[in-house]
């Protein structure tokens, strides 16, 4: 078992191999991708394509194709959540929300196509795993040394946690500009982490609306944390 | 009517998972079905039949079903409200307390802002534990 980690995106990225062997270069070209995301789409670099595009310099259409797909799921999953996933719940344009299950999406992609079998990758808590039976925790909202559940994912899983118990409430609800009061945590498990962490992010800025309407999704499975500690899981959330 | 019949699932999920002592196998074997309930008359709204979908878990020993769907093909259709609740499943969702654990994980799934310390901390030591 062999684990790597690179501090990019302002996280800890970390490709967790159980294949016996893995080869360097396979392992570069996926570091590189995630380092290419961040530079194209950081709402830090001034540079970047997004900050670009933000500012009114940078046509849509002269942008790389990549920005211009996310952009436009964007505004499919602005649609899909009532709004609740807004790339422009800031004000600015900052689709990071998506960018980050999308990078490790696309790298884990990499590792399968350079013919790794049993491995996972994670950035900053959220995770694609590929392979059987890894184990994953779900923090614990108050107890940071425990988790609140344990669940058992297969081939081609992601998770995605959005919560207020880290750094301060950074989910606000794109209606009201407010923090959602009434959760403590939303983990959506699903095939993409794209997609797993952008109804994270809407169902805890839903609030208490937020377990039902993840009860109709398809193909992704919830749990929410509600504030009075009661746990409220859809019926197919692989917890063990 | 729609928000009880959701509580009354909900109750019966809970009882739902059974330990079974059938022929032992090594394999975890994953049947779903559905299943389709009793017609019956709702008063003088008309006929209500509930179909669930059951994902049965068979782990060596261990048999564990959980409810994963719940739709309503036949639901009172005597006003709009009931037709909008028969096109469309009723969500079901467990409720339990919340559990502190301490079991073993691969991976920690968190809310982090970009630096968050414990998910970076905790990412470190799982790394850390695998080299030593």
């Amino acid at each position: 078992m062999n684990a790597f980690v690179e501090q990019i995106m302002g996280m800890p990225i970390l490709v967790d191999v159980r294949d016996e062997h893995v080869r360097a270069e396979d392992l570069d070209r996926a570091f590189a991708w995630v380092r290419w995301v961040d530079v194209t789409f950081s709402t830090f670099r001034p540079d970047s394509e997004i900050c670009r595009i933000d500012r009114g310099e940078l046509a849509l259409s002269e942008a790389h194709d990549d920005v211009r797909w996310i952009l436009a799921r964007c505004e499919a999953l602005r649609e899909e959540t009532g709004g609740y996933f807004d790339a422009r719940a800031s004000g600015r344009l900052d689709p990071s929300g998506l960018v980050k299950g999308w990078s490790v999406d696309r790298a884990a992609e990499l590792l399968r196509e350079a013919g790794l079998r049993n491995f996972a990758v994670s950035a900053g808590g959220d995770m694609r795993t590929v392979g059987t039976a890894w184990r994953v925790g779900v923090q614990h909202p108050h107890r940071r040394q425990s988790v609140a559940a344990v669940l058992q994912v297969d081939d081609a899983a992601a998770v995605a946690t959005s919560g207020a118990y880290a750094r301060g409430d950074h989910v606000i609800d794109p209606h009201t500009g407010n923090p959602p009061d009434d959760l403590l945590s939303v983990t959506v498990v699903g095939p993409e982490l794209a997609t797993a962490d952008a109804y994270a992010t809407a169902a805890f800025a839903m609030g208490h609306a937020g377990p039902e309407w993840t009860a109709r999704l398809s193909g992704y499975e919830a749990m929410t944390i509600l504030a009075d500690e009661t746990v409220l899981s859809t019926g197919g959330f692989p917890d063990v | 009517m729609r928000r009880a019949i959701t509580t009354l699932l909900t109750t019966g999920v809970i009882a739902l998972p059974v330990a079974n002592a059938t022929a032992a196998a090594t394999k975890t074997k994953v049947v779903i079905r559905k299943f389709t309930g009793a017609t019956y008359q709702v008063d003088r709204y008309g006929p209500l039949r509930v179909v669930i979908t059951v994902k049965k878990t068979t782990k060596g020993t261990k048999v564990t079903r959980r409810i994963t769907a719940v739709s309503v093909p036949i639901y009172p259709n005597s006003s709009g409200r009931s037709s909008y609740i028969s096109e469309n499943a009723i969500p079901i969702l467990r409720s339990e307390a919340l559990r502190a654990q301490s079991a073993r994980i691969d991976l920690v799934s968190g809310a982090t802002d970009t630096s968050d310390a414990f998910v970076s901390s905790l990412q470190s030591a799982i790394l850390k534990a695998k080299r030593a």
